[in-house]
């Protein structure tokens, strides 16, 4: 009786696995098609790497022009760095992170002698 | 010592690579400049020896035509720049050009110029003129918070051209 459960089990089992497995394509098939993200359309853009050149743009220079200056700049010069201007704030911001990664630091020593001194 | 040639005749396409401009105490390399991402024109880089700069796009000293060499007025926390002293220039006062090719273009200060950045005078600077011209830009006037509010523009004309 115990062989006749066991396999009356087994049977209930397969059943509902093999009622399972044809529900999934059934129900992608007649269904409205969704569309299934795939890794190649919803991979990001890899930003463009930084680099220390700034990348040019392409100067158009207008075809048959007797311009002596043909691609001219812009606007005005930027000729003129002031002590409290972008160049000197780069070095700001290096020293800025590196007292961060110190105080950060300085947390984790601090926490640890806290657990040693109390046992943890 | 340079050779003298015929006075303003305009010579062949040869880039700068030593500016000379004794009334100051300027003797700088040149380096190449183009245009930055936006469109406005490169400057040269903001170092302790900052050099004065080329803009490649225009004329080369002494081709007919306005030749554009730039500069800075003060470099942040490196102090003065190659410009520093660029607007004490009067009419007359001589630049000195040393060629790629060997050639030595020597021009005369012609006028001295501080403008408004929102009026930078782009024709005057950059439009076509019927003889070798030069152009030396840097900032310039008062400060607006981090930036110089003006430029001040040296314009030259040819006045000698020779070989080494």
């Amino acid at each position: 009786m115990r062989i006749i459960r066991r396999t009356g089990s087994t049977a209930l089992a397969v059943a509902a696995t093999a009622l399972l497995i044809g529900a999934g394509p059934a129900f992608a098939d007649g269904g409205t098609p969704t569309p299934v993200p795939s890794s190649t359309a919803t991979a990001p853009t890899p930003a463009p790497a930084p680099s220390e050149a700034t990348p040019e743009p392409a100067p158009t220079v207008t075809s048959g022009s007797d311009d002596q200056v043909p691609v001219v700049p812009r606007g005005a010069a930027d000729t003129g760095v002031t002590t409290t201007a972008a160049p000197s704030s780069g070095d700001g911001t290096l020293i800025g992170g590196l007292a961060a990664v110190f105080a950060a630091g300085g947390v984790g020593v601090y926490v640890l002698r806290r657990r040693r001194t109390t046992g943890a | 010592m340079p050779s003298p040639g015929r006075a303003g005749r305009p010579l062949e396409r040869s880039a700068p690579v030593v500016l000379r401009i004794p009334a100051i105490g300027v003797d700088t390399p040149v380096v190449r400049l183009g245009l930055q991402a936006d469109g406005s024109v490169e400057v040269p880089a903001v170092t302790a020896d900052d050099r004065a700069g080329w803009y490649r796009y225009s004329p080369t000293p002494g081709q007919r035509g306005p030749s554009v060499l730039l500069g800075h007025v003060t470099v942040g926390k490196y102090g003065d720049g190659v410009f520093r002293r660029l607007d004490r220039l009067r009419p007359g006062d001589g630049i000195t050009a040393r060629l790629e090719n060997g050639t030595t273009a020597e021009f005369a200060v012609t006028a001295v110029r501080t403008v408004g950045k929102k009026e930078f005078p782009t024709a005057d600077v950059y439009g076509n003129v019927d003889r070798p011209e030069l152009r030396l830009i840097t900032c310039g006037g008062p400060l607006t918070g981090d930036e110089y509010r003006d430029n001040v523009i040296v314009f030259a004309v040819l006045t000698r051209a020779g070989e080494r």
